[in-house]
């Protein structure tokens, strides 16, 4: 079922993952087939006053991803990862620099902490009462993320930072989608990018919701996320413009739903991420039964697993279909993570599915299926992406191969 | 599919709340000329046991909110929709978690009744749960730019048919350490920093005899200063494809960089003296800045007009929107409120 | 000592879930009794690390249920901790 009736088509052209288990399609599409497991002693924080000591890296030296780098050394980490994710994501939708320089390319990034390298220098400057804290302040702004893409590209379009934690990518996503058909813009990048941080460490610790070394989502005993880092992009194009240039099209963005819990900070509502579910399949007008596979929120967390599950029962009743965490492999890159689930998306779209690692003894409250053998040959065509968020926001999506 | 032409945002209140100092003090509300003050130890906007989870941005969120009138309550408010401008979310909060990750004898232990602030999207969280809110919730960082990407994202919500009702916010706090080095950076006085939250109740409609201020349309993008085309072009432009005859302009606000100032002479020459320019300190007050446009327009903008409120910074990022007001005006302004004390909640 | 550690921790419990000490009774659960919520064993957790400058794994947060088996805990959590 296509989305005709709904105005202008979207589909999905490129793809730019930097991710701790991979940089560049190629190589992020490899580590989730192969099930890497990609947790490591970290190295970006100094974690000698910590008790923990693990979590996801982003490996390499990320001037090599960024081609005007220099233009964007004194911009934070995050802005480096959505820079190299952008680049990338042009890269592989074989889109020229040089045709969209000028052009409306509407950038949305989404993140949880912004630049956090850039927040946590300002704190020492502050504590060390250090010169030069009023020269450095504009960096610091989160809006930064999605305008150094912006800059890099020379967009004469909408640029937004989307801080919605960790449902802000797929809200990235939904932002792109809707300016497109809107008419606002033929081409958009959306993505997300957040940076290790001591922050991120300190809060999942002090909330009991780290896991000491691996991340094992839907198992029994599993003891919460593993900290990561990445910038995720994909680009979002016009159905039209994808077919006039002969790209290749990964996906058509059928439907989406956002909303809010409502409810509590941090603990996820149930009833409220099933409602956005089945919203998101209402919007693509896809019947559940049609859904082949679900990119999980999949944090690791006793609360999220099961409360995901509660809500994809609700939808799906007793025969849902696949449902596995790529965070098990990468760990939990805030707001990155839903562009990589997205990107995941794609994998399931064309190849097979991701699967869910680590799984030693699933969760006997959760019983479906994770895909626990690891990766599964063989394609599907609709698949949703979920994201839930700190503050209750939750940011659904639902791509299908074109028909 | 609702017609792009005609779906629009009518405002049916708004406040900007400005609490220059603790909130026993009181603080100053435009639009409805209020003085409030809140005791919050007598749980006036949230239960005391409570008051330990909130900073200081979502309770003045919650403030601001509580001086809306448009009738919200709980219930009827599962489908509307929240989205919030910012400059960079709670950040006081954060360089708090940080200083006391820093300092504790182990790095973890930061105070966890605050690490739920620490995310930009907190304070529109702690409103959408305070009032039931359950519709889309986005918090949206663009600098000064945030509030006219959140005019924009609005009327994108309201095409869609999700929602009838939307909360467009914008808060900045000067007070706090962040606040404090931006304010110093541009030599801004006391009286000009003061903590300011902003909301506008908006309500979708499609029909164009909607009595009151209506934002119909609005654009972000970037303009640069070397592609010829300049400011006044671009406004035209914009004001043109909206169908608006130049002789219907009311005011034309308009904020704009240190290095855009050229640009005033050319809009002067299109405008005339209906170009208003806005006040240094509110053109610095980030994503309040299309908040007090709005305000400007909402309050001036006459039956039949249609106002114009654009922002540009020194790299040329822009927002431009129209604020129309149909002939059939609003009914009369609403009386001023018997109790300056919040009462309602 | 005992009885020492009963007041300290009727303070951080007072003040995280916003009930007077005096009306704490060591036996009633934090949620039934005083509307705790799933953050409120983490902050108190906190607060017992704040006050004895003691430190308190995250595995304990499950136990944090009422003063009477906060008590039953702190006693081995300083002891460890001094030794």
């Amino acid at each position: 079922m296509n989305s005709s009736g709904k105005g202008t088509r979207v589909v999905v052209t490129g793809l730019g993952p930097v991710s701790p288990i991979g940089v560049g399609k190629e190589a992020f599409f490899h580590a989730l087939k192969t099930g890497v497991n990609g947790t490591v002693p970290l190295s970006k924080i100094d974690t000698q006053r910590f008790e923990r000591k693990y979590g996801c890296e982003v490996k390499g030296t990320i001037a090599e991803w960024v081609a005007d780098f220099d233009a964007f050394a004194e911009s934070g980490t995050p802005s480096h990862f959505a820079l190299a994710a952008t680049g990338l994501a042009l890269a592989d939708a074989g889109i020229e620099r040089a045709a969209i320089a000028g052009k409306r390319v509407n950038c949305y990034f989404g993140t949880t902490y912004g630049e956090s390298n850039l927040i946590d220098d300002m704190v020492t400057a502050m504590a060390q009462s250090q010169p030069g804290l009023h020269a450095s302040l504009g960096r610091t702004f989160a809006s930064e993320i999605s305008r150094d893409v912006a800059r890099s590209i020379g967009s004469t379009g909408e640029a937004v930072t989307i801080g919605n934690a960790c449902s802000a990518s797929n809200a990235a996503l939904i932002f792109g989608y809707e300016a497109i058909q809107a008419g606002d813009c033929e081409l958009a990048i959306c993505g997300g990018s957040d940076a290790v941080y001591k922050a991120t460490f300190a809060t999942f610790h002090r909330l009991g919701s780290m896991t000491d070394k691996d991340c094992t989502p839907f198992n029994a005993g599993r003891k919460g996320v593993l900290t990561s880092e990445g910038g995720s992009a994909l680009v979002l194009e016009s159905y039209e413009r994808a077919i006039r240039r002969g790209a290749h099209i990964y996906a058509e963005v059928l439907g989406f739903a956002m909303n809010c819990d409502a409810d509590h900070m941090v603990r996820l509502n149930h009833h409220s991420v099933g409602d956005c579910m089945k919203a998101a399949l209402a919007n693509a007008c896809v019947p559940p039964g049609t859904v082949g596979y679900i990119c999980a929120h999949g944090t690791g967390t006793a609360a999220n697993d099961s409360n995901e599950y509660k809500a994809i029962e609700a939808v799906f009743g007793h025969s849902p279909p696949p449902v596995s965490s790529i965070k098990s492999m990468m760990g939990h890159s805030m707001g990155a993570a839903a562009g990589f689930g997205a990107i995941a998306c794609m994998l399931a779209l064309s190849e097979g599915l991701p699967p869910t690692i680590n799984v030693s003894e699933q969760d006997p409250e959760i019983p479906i299926d994770v895909v626990c053998e690891g990766f599964r040959a063989g394609k599907v065509d609709v698949v949703i992406n979920n994201a839930f968020a700190f503050g209750g926001n939750n940011s659904i999506l639902v791509f299908g191969n074109p028909k | 599919m609702s017609n792009d032409a005609i779906v629009a945002l009518a405002v049916n209140d708004w406040v900007m709340l400005r609490m220059p100092g603790a909130f026993e003090q009181g603080g100053t509300e435009l639009h409805h000329g209020l003085a409030p003050r809140w005791d919050l130890t007598a749980g006036e906007l949230v239960p005391s046991r409570e008051l330990k989870n909130f900073d200081r941005q979502s309770l003045l969120l919650l403030a601001a909110m509580s001086l809306i009138e448009d009738a919200n309550q709980g219930e009827s408010l599962a489908r509307a929709a929240v989205i919030g401008g910012t400059s960079n979310g709670s950040i006081d909060t954060v360089i708090q978690l940080i200083k006391e990750s820093n300092e504790s004898r182990f790095a973890f232990q930061v105070n966890p009744a605050q690490i739920p602030n620490t995310v930009i999207n907190s304070s529109v969280g702690q409103l959408a749960i305070k009032y039931g809110i359950k519709g889309a919730n986005v918090s949206l960082c663009a600098k000064e730019l945030s509030f006219y990407s959140a005019m924009v994202q609005g009327l994108r919500f309201a095409r869609r048919g999700d929602c009838e009702r939307i909360y467009a916010t914008a808060m900045e706090t000067f007070s706090g350490e962040f606040g404090t080095l931006y304010a110093d950076s541009h030599g801004l006085d006391a009286a000009e920093r003061i903590d300011t939250a902003a909301i506008f109740s908006l309500r979708t409609c499609s029909d164009p005899q909607t009595p009151g201020p209506v934002v119909r349309s609005c654009v972000t993008g970037r303009l640069f200063p070397t592609s010829g085309a300049s400011l006044g072009d671009l406004i035209l432009t914009f004001v043109a494809g909206n169908g608006v005859a130049l002789d219907r302009l009311g005011q034309v606000s308009v904020s704009v960089a240190e290095s855009w100032r050229a640009a005033l002479d050319d809009l002067g020459q299109a405008f005339g003296e209906k170009l208003a320019v806005l006040q240094r300190a509110k053109a610095l007050s980030l994503s309040l800045v299309g908040a007090y446009q709005l305000a400007d327009l909402a309050q001036s903008v006459k039956a039949g007009d249609v106002g114009v409120m654009a922002c540009v910074d020194e790299e040329g990022f822009y927002g431009i929107a129209l604020v129309g007001c149909s002939e059939a005006q609003a009914g009369a302004a609403k009386g001023s409120r018997d109790s300056s004390k919040v009462g309602d909640v | 000592m005992t009885h020492v550690h009963e007041a300290k921790i009727k303070e951080i419990v007072s003040r995280v879930l916003g009930v007077n000490a005096e009306e704490i009774q060591n036996h009633k659960d934090f949620i039934e009794a005083y509307g705790a919520d799933s953050m409120s064993g983490i902050e108190i957790l906190a607060g017992i690390e704040g006050a004895f400058q003691v430190r308190v794994d995250e595995t304990y947060i499950p136990r944090i249920t009422s003063v009477d088996s906060i008590l039953s805990f702190i006693d081995k959590t300083l002891e460890a901790e001094c030794a």
